[in-house]
């Protein structure tokens, strides 16, 4: 039978077929580039312990309170949801996802209303939207309490993490540049506008709040009212939470420089290094919140190294390579700093002798596979205990003397819990 | 697998990315600019390359209806078909690897800075984090340089264009570009494929600008721009020519009203019977367009180089006019 060669095809059908099929193809692409092209946020939050519970943000947008002891779930997990716009072209976009959490939750002291005591978990999501949940003690409320803005989001995203001063009231800033400082209810006392992107955390000493922006400048503002009281301006982007010592306020800039200024001036009162002709300079960015102990200053580099400066003069002290970038913030346990790198490899720092122990090596292990775990997560402890959330969202307690595992836990619950 | 993706990373990407910056600083923290600029620097880089390919391109165009009367006369004969195209190409100076091999040298480049683009504007925190891992250490610059200033014109680099300017943009200059390169076949086949690749990039390319980053978008408008004007310098504006111009019907209906020029048709009608009009100039003695058509106004497209073309050329013409009515 001969076939007639009519029409649109022309007598092409194969080769037609095959470009209307790849016309398809890249329209649905195209429709799910929104996620390709802009690149994937799943979070890094760390958590907090209070007293035998550890709260944490997993990487699914879920906040889930575990027993401290065994890592057991404790109820059910409170889920951030967002709005996925439609991918269209029968792309899976469109629909609620997880919300990527950066900003490790924070607890408030005890509250009591209606003759029930509670506590209020709070925790800023990439969606720009804070949210406050009640804790019982064993459990979460799933719905939130509280949040902020109280319509939609802020419109940009949330990466640093929240503070509380003194009384309860919340601060952070977003990545609209603005710093905002919030009550216990989550209703809006003031903001400032910086002009440029924050996605650090702001620390706060007597009524002053520090907080730096990726646009170069570290911000000193009152507490109070939110008024400027000075302003510094660096050679590199402030990604780092500024840690107070004595009367110094201390940050790293991606300028691979680290600053030391004074806390009612803002003059610089000494740099590392020193000299930008040094030889033993810093390789990377500062990324991660340095420590303060024993007169020391500890503050860890992208290049895999912690630089242990005076804080008095900014001589360097003591350097620890540790071999692997660092990114999640240390934590200060038993006298003994703890700092985890990328390659997945957990380290005690002796702040009396400067000596650098490898506790652990984290893999995950999976039946007869193993893989390779990354921190980027800050790291929280609690009772001789460092937590670390990993980037396969698995949290590992770990003794801080010993390196032994106590317990792990994927926090995916796909295991049903 | 990873060695490989070491291998690219060290070559293309992190070279590309640290240019990009370094660059961003030269030209008052633009990024916008900086991505024109780099655009017009990796087009010029690439130009030799970049030629070899629209004139080997070109030349295969114009061997098209020479292959397709091979494909006719050896329907049944694919061995002797394939000698015969060969020897044709060879005959004619072309081969489709000329038209394929600059391509795909060029292909690792074009992603590298598609690459880099998304990196440096690290929308997701750990995309900007990856982004320290490709700095180089001795470039002081390039470690307090970033993260670049997105805000271009409307824009904002890391986002999409909600305006849709861009996409609108990237879809016409796209289509032009297309559309100077899309011969202007007598295979109906080839015309329905020649017209749906001219639709379906643009088309395709716009769809992907509402989604990505507009400043990857701004890139795509700044490759399919310097494409436009080099190719208007190799071949002149090809099909685009045809855009502005009636169509042959009306062009038939208007030339039959006026009175046509009594030296150019008693040449034609010397030559043969026919309806197509030689311009005098082409004819003249010392007037050498070569084989390629490069320097004829219109990219020698529209002009036969033989008596038996002008024959050809008229059959067809007379059949597309029979069909119109």
């Amino acid at each position: 039978m001969k076939i007639r060669r009519t029409g649109f095809l022309n007598g092409r059908p194969k080769i037609l077929s095959l470009v209307m099929a790849l016309v398809v193809v890249m329209l649905t692409v195209a429709g799910c580039a929104g996620t390709l092209g802009r690149g994937v946020a799943l979070g890094w939050a760390g958590g907090v312990v209070v007293d035998d519970t550890v709260i944490v943000g997993s990487r699914g947008g879920k906040i889930i309170a575990l027993n401290a002891e065994d890592g057991t779930v404790q109820g059910d997990p409170a889920v951030l949801l967002t709005q996925v716009p439609s991918g269209g072209f029968g792309c899976a976009g469109g629909g609620t996802a997880g919300v990527a959490i950066y900003s490790s939750p924070i607890i408030s002291e005890l509250r009591e209303a209606d003759g029930e005591q509670y506590r209020l978990v709070y925790v800023g999501g990439y969606n720009g939207k804070v949210y406050a949940f009640r804790f019982d003690g064993n459990n979460l409320t799933t719905d939130w309490e509280y949040d902020f803005p109280r319509e939609g989001g802020l419109g940009v995203e949330i990466v640093g993490e929240l503070t509380f001063d003194q009384t309860g009231n919340i601060f952070f800033g977003a990545a609209d540049g603005k710093v905002y400082s919030l009550n216990q209810n989550l209703g809006g006392i003031w903001e400032y506008d910086t002009g440029e992107k924050i996605w650090s955390a702001p620390t706060i000493q007597g009524d002053t709040l520090f907080i730096g922006n990726l646009g170069k400048k570290l911000y000193a503002l009152n507490i109070h009212d939110g008024s400027q009281r000075w302003v510094f301006e660096t050679r590199g982007a402030i990604m780092a939470t500024p840690v107070v010592y004595e009367d110094k306020v201390c940050f790293g800039t991606f300028g691979r420089r680290f600053y030391a200024l004074d806390i009612a001036t803002g003059e610089e009162v000494w740099r590392f290094p020193a000299d930008d002709s040094d030889e033993n300079k810093p390789k990377n960015w500062f990324w991660a919140k340095p420590l303060a102990s024993n007169g020391t200053i500890y503050a860890p580099n992208l290049d895999g190294k912690v630089y242990a400066l005076d804080a008095e003069t900014g001589t360097p002290i003591a350097e620890f390579d540790l071999g692997g970038p660092i990114s999640s913030s240390p934590v200060l346990v038993d006298g003994l700093i703890i700092v985890a790198t990328e390659n997945g490899d957990v380290y005690s720092l002796d702040t009396a002798d400067n000596h650098q122990t490898l506790l652990v090596h984290l893999e995950d292990v999976v039946g007869e596979k193993v893989y390779e775990e990354k921190v980027q997560a800050p790291l929280f402890a609690g009772d001789s205990t460092v937590y670390t959330h990993t980037f396969r969202d698995n949290l590992y307690a770990i003794n801080v003397q010993t390196g032994e595992e106590l317990w792990k836990k994927s926090l995916t619950l796909e295991d049903g819990e | 697998m990873e060695v490989v993706g070491q291998i690219w990373d060290t070559i293309l990407l992190s070279p590309m990315i640290n240019v990009l910056v370094v660059l961003s600083s030269v030209l008052f923290n633009n990024f916008g600019l900086t991505i024109i600029v780099l655009t017009f620097i990796i087009h010029g880089a690439m130009f030799p390359l970049t030629r070899r390919q629209m004139r080997a391109t070109r030349g295969m165009q114009e061997l098209q209806p020479k292959i397709a009367e091979l494909r006719k006369k050896y329907a049944r004969d694919r061995q002797k078909l394939a000698q015969e195209q060969m020897a044709l190409m060879k005959q004619a100076g072309v081969s489709p690897a000329g038209c394929l091999l600059p391509m795909l040298i060029q292909m690792p480049i074009w992603i590298a800075l598609y690459q880099s683009i998304i990196r440096v504007l690290a929308y997701a925190p750990e995309d900007f984090l990856k982004l320290s891992h490709h700095l180089y250490t001795p470039w002081s610059t390039v470690f307090s340089q970033v993260p670049l200033e997105s805000s271009f014109l409307w824009l904002d680099l890391a986002r999409q264009d909600t305006l849709l300017i861009m996409p609108i943009l990237v879809g016409v200059t796209m289509w032009m570009s297309q559309k100077m390169v899309t011969p202007d076949s007598a295979d109906p086949n080839q015309q329905t494929q020649g017209r749906m690749m001219l639709w379906m990039m643009p088309i395709m390319f716009g769809f992907f600008a509402m989604s990505f980053p507009s400043g990857l978008a701004l890139y795509w408008v700044a490759s399919n721009i310097i494409r436009i004007i080099m190719q208007y310098f190799i071949g002149g504006w090809g099909g685009l020519s045809t855009v502005f111009r009636p169509r042959p019907a009306e062009a038939d209906q208007k030339a039959q009203k006026r009175p046509p020029p009594v030296e150019k048709k008693q040449k034609v009608e010397k030559a043969v019977d026919a309806d197509i009009v030689i311009p005098r100039e082409s004819t003249e003695e010392g007037t050498d367009y070569g084989t390629s058509g490069d320097k004829r106004p219109d990219g020698g497209r529209s002009y036969p180089d033989s008596i038996d073309a002008i024959k050809r050329q008229s059959r067809r013409s007379k059949s597309r006019r029979r069909k119109r009515r």
